[in-house]
């Protein structure tokens, strides 16, 4: 079931995901996501459906764990139940990230993604995926270089596509 | 993000990373313990 003309502001989260999925017309705006699980922090994660007019503005998502990045808008997993998966005018705007305040003094290293669009395994098939409209405009991302937090390859911002995922461009 | 994954309607422009030593200050509700 997805939703439609749908607010989340203002909230506060801790140790949990906010996973809007199969989306139109979203504001995600104000909040603060502490200690995110797992897949990511706030955003879209579609299962063959459609996330259409997504505005994610002005939130915190604070030291994402697990494989998780802070803000997302991708699909879920890999295999058919994920294809014709499409997202359209997504705007991720002013959002803060910080990675390493849980970390210090600890062996565990903090991640280091901040935002992650497209593919979870791009070398696996995918068909009928659109990513149409994509704003990713005034995000700030903090880390804290002595807990062990370093860019990926790809830095803050990746977009996990191939040829082999069949689908080779955001655009 | 490789450019050649980049078109006419992605727009990816004024983000920053900052090193800090010191957290930013945080918002009223965030609940950091």
């Amino acid at each position: 079931m997805g939703c439609e003309d749908f607010v989340i502001t203002n909230n506060y989260t801790d140790q949990v995901q906010m996973e809007i999925d199969h989306c139109k017309r979203l504001q995600i705006v104000g909040n603060v996501v502490e200690r995110p699980r797992e897949t990511g922090g706030i955003g879209m994660w579609a299962h063959g459906g459609e996330a259409e007019d997504c505005l994610i503005q002005g939130n915190w998502v604070i030291d994402p764990s697990g494989v998780g990045s802070a803000f997302v808008a991708h699909m879920d997993n890999v295999g058919p139940r994920y294809f014709n998966s499409k997202f359209k005018n997504v705007r991720i705007l002013d959002n803060v990230v910080v990675m390493g305040t849980h970390y210090i003094g600890k062996k565990r290293k903090a991640h280091a993604l901040g935002i992650l669009l497209g593919a979870p395994d791009r070398s696996q098939p995918y068909q009928g995926v659109v990513f149409d409209g994509i704003t990713l405009q005034g995000n700030r991302f903090y880390a804290d270089p002595t807990t062990g937090v370093k860019l990926t390859e790809f830095g803050f911002i990746f977009a996990n596509a191939s040829g082999k995922s069949g689908f080779s461009s955001i655009i | 993000m490789r450019i050649d994954q980049k078109g006419k309607n992605y727009v990816e422009e004024n983000n920053v990373r900052v090193d800090y030593t010191t957290p930013p200050a945080w918002p009223a509700n965030v609940g950091i313990k």
